[in-house]
């Protein structure tokens, strides 16, 4: 019994360094951009970092047995919420390097913020960041958004049937293709062709307010990759606003809320199936949701006079609003000016739009659009049933790809996973609560930022800092780990430390 | 004398209510300028802080960013006045101390309704320059060990699936 656990623990040892091994690979990117910019201690640290991953990847792969290297499905999402622990800390190395981190914990929280798309940050002084340092930042959202496991399923996974487990592991579990390979080959097919014509535009687009063209090209690669990836990361500390541009504007939201879209609506339309965009539960849902939202805000805001007019509207209120519906975290108002101006109509509001998110199987986070509208559709089918004569048999249906028929354990999946995210969201507010005394937080500040974390955004009410206290910064990580993989990789991966420490 | 000093002192109290902006919104911190945006709305501060990243001329006017270590916020000023710094805060840069005079708005009209400070004038305070780092011996040395271990590990590993085949 105790072998085959072993075994067991080695053959998952095998995928996990096999990811372990390509985060480090991939750091040649940021030294090479170091080193094409001068910035050679900032290289040496990305050669040290990768050396040390590969050398702890490699490890892990070389005690795997040989033979068969399937896996079960515990232990596809045991994988996979461990490649992302490791991996995490791992990717860290540099950040912890380069000084502009205060602790490891600081930059392990960077990283998983990264990852899972979120965009908060505990970076000091981003002004004065390397390029490498912050190509790395922006690789790691850009890699996080399609999927570490996508991406080593893509590139270095042929044919191993533990593929698909650790795949739905990440929290993705449509299949635009047949194969799971196929169906993370399309995944980034997808995304490289939008992070190439995103940089153009925006490359474009820097230019023409005023950006020298390389640091115009750097920041609009960095800026599609964090909006395409509803990251939320920015270059500069000032985020969105550092640009001071409309147009900007205009394109990073463009990309964000494509961002923000199903791969599998992406890849129907890419084969010419445009009515996909008007028959998918999750667009249609995202369409009301945002609208109603964007209503109740841009009335709030108005009749307060924070922003009066189309152009202040559209700029400062709708902007923030789509970017925390999208869950991309891109502000075009400073943190502090949620707190201190916004009204509680508009915060409630984009509290609202932060929890639900944006769509499943996309690079966004919250509790996603098309459970609320699996949700909503399953109480309009139990109205109906309760109305309807007792031999009358009333099947809904909802379209994501295919017609579907909506049956209770669809609709009780949802729901499970909507009340996880409230919970989480209230354990939160809980947490923050213990501290609002000593920092001076107020409850609004706290709801918000608690939905930001709930939900992967990155937009702050000004209480995320690296002042934190351990213990926050710790549940903020989590918090960021279980929203991005949907809590139930991590809930194995916990389920199986817990069973090997009773056996033990 | 003291009929000297009242009046100097009537002068000053009717300068400081005629022109409240100026003397009340000197010493401001940039975080100060959001925290306290509505109070200080429209008033002319005096402010400091590094410019960093671009100069991003549009015209006749541009833009720089400043920071003070407390927050950044954008200065919408002459392209010609901009044209004074040399050096603006990157990586192995520390950018030119500039000080502002200009309007602070809590809500710019004329640039979408951003937190911004329009400049009347702006010198260069404290000149910057560059700062290039260092390289650690010690990192390289690391860096060279993992180098090899890492590729002892490649070395390894191939060589147990060649004995496998």
């Amino acid at each position: 019994m105790r072998r085959a656990r072993i075994r067991e623990l080695r053959v998952m040892g095998y995928y996990v360094g096999l990811i372990v091994v390509m985060l480090s690979a991939l750091m040649v990117i940021p030294a090479i951009t170091s080193s094409i910019q001068r910035e050679w201690p900032v290289a040496v640290d990305f050669f040290l970092s990768a050396g040390l991953g590969a050398t702890v990847g490699l490890g892990l792969m070389f005690l795997a047995p040989e033979g068969a290297r399937d896996l079960t499905w515990t232990q596809g999402m045991v994988t996979t919420a461990s490649a992302w622990l490791l991996g995490m800390m791992v990717c860290a190395v540099p950040y912890y390097l380069s000084g502009h981190w205060l602790s490891f914990l600081d930059a392990c929280f960077d990283v998983m913020s990264g990852f899972t798309t979120t965009g908060l940050a505990l970076v000091q002084d981003l002004d004065h960041i390397a390029d490498g340092l912050n190509m790395w930042r922006f690789l790691l959202t850009w890699l996080g958004g399609q999927g570490m496991v996508v991406l080593a399923i893509t590139f270095f996974v042929r044919g191993l049937p533990g593929a698909f487990k650790m795949y739905v592991g990440e929290g993705k579990d449509e299949r635009v293709m047949p194969n799971v390979i196929h169906t993370a080959r399309a995944i980034w097919f997808v995304s490289v062709v939008y992070l190439i014509l995103g940089t153009v535009i925006l490359t474009s687009t820097s230019i023409s307010i005023g950006q020298a063209p390389g640091r115009a090209f750097l920041h609009g690669l960095w800026m599609v990759m964090s909006g395409w990836s509803t990251g939320g990361f920015a270059p500069m500390s000032q985020g969105v606003v550092y640009y001071h541009s409309l147009l900007f504007e205009i394109v990073t939201v463009v990309f964000f809320t494509i961002g923000s879209f199903n791969f599998s609506l992406h890849w129907a339309l890419w084969n010419g199936n445009k009515k996909e965009v008007f028959r998918n539960l999750e667009v249609l849902a995202f369409m009301l949701t945002s609208t109603v939202l964007v209503a109740i805000s841009s009335w709030d805001l108005a009749r307060a006079g924070v922003y009066p007019t189309v152009v202040t509207l559209f700029r400062r209120g709708f902007y923030n609003l789509i970017s925390a519906h999208t869950t991309t975290g891109f502000g075009t108002i400073y943190a502090r000016q949620f707190a201190l101006e916004w009204g509680p109509l508009a915060l409630v509001a984009i509290t609202i739009a932060m929890l639900i998110g944006a769509s499943a199987s996309s690079t966004a986070g919250g509790f996603k659009g098309v459970r609320v509208g699996l949700v909503f559709k399953s109480i309009v089918q139990d109205v109906k049933r309760l109305l309807a004569p007792e031999q009358a048999r009333l099947a809904e249906r909802f379209h994501m790809g295919r017609e579907t028929t909506l049956d209770d354990r669809i609709a009780r999946s949802a729901m499970s996973i909507i009340l996880l995210y409230i919970a989480m969201w209230l354990v939160l507010i809980l947490l923050h609560g213990g501290y609002a005394a000593r920092f001076g937080w107020d409850l609004p500040s706290i709801i918000f930022e608690s939905a930001s974390l709930t939900g992967n955004v990155g937009l702050s009410a000004g209480i995320t800092s690296a002042a934190l206290p351990s213990v926050l910064k710790v549940a903020y990580l989590v918090a960021m780990w279980l929203g991005r993989l949907e809590f139930l990789s991590v809930f194995v991966l916990a389920g199986y430390l817990l069973k090997g420490w009773r056996k033990a | 004398m003291r009929r000297y000093g009242i009046a100097l002192v009537l002068v000053f109290l009717t300068v400081a209510l005629a022109a409240p902006g100026v003397l009340h919104a000197q010493g401001y911190s940039l975080n100060d300028l959001i925290e306290r945006a509505a109070e200080v709305d429209g008033q002319v501060v005096t402010i400091r802080g590094e410019a960093v990243g671009d100069i991003m001329v549009r015209g006749e006017r541009g833009w720089v960013n400043i920071n003070d270590g407390t927050a950044a916020i954008g200065i919408w000023a002459p392209a010609e006045q901009l044209r004074q710094i040399r050096h603006t805060g990157r990586y192995g840069v520390r950018g030119d101390t500039v000080e502002v005079t200009g309007t602070f708005f809590r809500m710019d009209p004329m640039h979408g309704g951003e937190l911004d400070v329009q400049a009347d004038a702006l010198v260069v305070a404290t000149p910057g320059a560059a700062h290039p780092a260092s390289l650690k011996t010690g990192r390289v040395v690391w860096a060279l060990v993992f180098a090899l271990t890492a590729t002892l590990a490649v070395i390894l590993l191939r060589r147990r699936r060649w004995e496998a085949m």
